[in-house]
C-alpha cells in the first residue's frame, strides 16, 4: 500500500469512526490487510488512527457539551479491567472463532439500531443553555439539540457495565477498539442518546487504545513513519466525524451507525 | 464546568502538536523524522490518560466523590495496563 492510499484509508475510517462512535480500527484493519500489510503491523496502525480520531473530536465534542464523561469513565473501568483479561488470555480463543462472534454481534447491533424509529429523548421547553452538561454525582445530563435542549439519563448501569465487560473482553481478545459494540450497549441497553453515546464512546476508546498501543509499542510492531502518517490522516479524519456528527440529526447519525455496523459485520464474517 | 473550556483548549493544543509531529514524522526522512513520529504516538498515548486524570482532580474540587473515586480507580486500572504492557 502506498502512503497516498495510506493516508487516504485512514482519513475515512477516521471519519467514520468517530461519526458513529466505533473508532476507525475495526474498518481500518481490515482494509489494510486486504492491501497486503501484515495483521501483526496492522493491528497498531488500527489503534493509531483510533487514539488520533478520539483527540481530534474531542475539543468539538466537549464544546457542544455532548459528551458524559462520568458515564464514559464508569463504563471504561469495566472495559479496560476485561481487556486487560483478553489480552492475558488471547492465545485460548481462535481469530476465527472471535471473528465470526464479533461479526454476528455487529450486525445484530446494526438491526437493532435501524429498526427503531424516533427519538427516546425529547428536548424539554423548560431546559435553558445553562442546563447543558453532566449532572454532578449521577449518569445524568442535557445535551443541544437544533435549537434546544434535551435531557437524559443512563438506565439499567448494571446490564451497560456487563456489556462493557464484554466488549473490553474483546477489545482484549481482538486487538480492536471495540467501539462497535460500546456505542450499541450504551444507547440500546442504556438509553442514552446516540449522539452523547457517539461521544462519549469515542472518548473512551481513545483510552482503551492508549494501553493497547503502549504493548504493540513494546513489541516493536509500530512503525514509526506509517504511524505518523495514519496519525496525521486520522486527525483531520476526527475533526471532521466531530463535525458532521455535530450538524446531523440523531435519527441519521443511528443510521450511519447501523450501516457502518452492517459493513463492520460483514467485513468480519467474510475475514472469518 | 468552564474546566471543560479549559480542557477543550488544552486538547486543541495536543491536536495541533500531534499533527505537526505527525507530518514531521512522515516526511522529515532520518532520525529527526523518527524521534517525531515516536513523539507524536507518546502525545496520543498521554492526552486520554490526561483527560482522565484532569477529570478526576476537577470532580474532586467540586466534591463529586463517588466519581473522583472511579476516577482514580480507572487511573489505577490504566497504570496496571500499563505495567503488564511493559514488562
Amino acid at each position: 500500500m502506498n502512503p497516498v492510499e495510506l493516508a487516504f484509508a485512514a482519513l475515512v475510517t477516521a471519519t467514520l469512526g468517530s461519526l458513529g462512535g466505533l473508532g476507525g480500527a475495526v474498518l481500518l484493519v481490515p482494509v489494510l490487510v486486504i492491501a497486503g500489510v501484515e495483521p501483526r503491523l496492522a493491528a497498531p496502525l488500527g489503534l493509531i488512527s483510533v487514539a488520533a480520531g478520539s483527540l481530534a473530536a474531542a475539543p468539538r465534542q466537549l464544546t457542544d457539551r455532548v459528551v458524559n464523561h462520568r458515564i464514559g469513565v464508569s463504563l471504561e473501568i469495566a472495559a479496560s479491567a476485561a481487556a486487560l483479561v483478553g489480552a492475558i488470555v488471547s492465545g485460548v480463543v481462535s481469530e476465527r472463532l472471535l471473528s465470526i462472534v464479533l461479526g454476528v454481534v455487529a450486525l445484530a447491533a446494526a438491526v437493532v439500531g435501524a429498526r427503531r424509529k424516533g427519538m427516546r429523548n425529547k428536548p424539554d421547553p423548560a431546559l435553558t443553555a445553562a442546563d447543558l452538561g453532566e449532572r454532578s454525582g449521577t449518569l445524568a445530563g442535557v445535551y443541544p439539540l437544533d435549537d434546544g435542549f434535551v435531557p437524559y439519563q443512563a438506565k439499567r448501569v448494571p446490564l451497560g457495565l456487563l456489556g462493557m465487560g464484554a466488549a473490553g473482553l474483546i477489545a482484549g481478545l481482538s486487538g480492536v477498539s471495540g467501539g462497535f459494540i460500546k456505542t450499541p450497549v450504551t444507547t440500546e441497553v442504556m438509553h442514552v442518546p446516540v449522539k452523547v453515546a457517539a461521544a462519549t464512546t469515542t472518548f473512551t476508546v481513545g483510552i482503551t487504545s492508549a494501553v493497547a498501543l503502549l504493548v504493540f509499542a513494546s513489541q516493536g510492531r509500530v512503525v514509526p513513519s506509517d504511524a505518523a502518517l495514519v496519525a496525521g490522516a486520522s486527525l483531520v479524519g476526527g475533526v471532521i466525524g466531530a463535525r458532521l456528527q455535530s450538524v446531523l440529526s440523531p435519527p441519521v447519525v443511528r443510521l450511519a451507525l447501523a450501516g457502518l455496523l452492517a459493513v463492520v459485520g460483514v467485513v468480519l464474517l467474510v475475514r472469518a | 464546568m468552564n474546566d471543560l473550556r479549559v480542557l477543550a483548549s488544552i486538547l486543541r493544543v495536543g491536536v495541533v502538536v500531534s499533527f505537526a509531529l505527525a507530518l514531521a514524522g512522515a516526511f522529515v526522512p532520518g532520525q529527526v523524522g523518527t524521534a517525531s513520529a515516536v513523539a507524536c504516538i507518546a502525545v496520543l498515548v498521554a492526552a486520554p490518560v490526561l483527560r482522565v486524570g484532569w477529570l478526576t482532580v476537577d470532580w474532586i474540587r467540586d466534591g463529586d466523590r463517588r466519581f473522583a473515586l472511579l476516577g482514580s480507580a480507572l487511573l489505577l486500572v490504566l497504570a496496571s495496563g500499563a505495567v503488564v504492557a511493559l514488562r
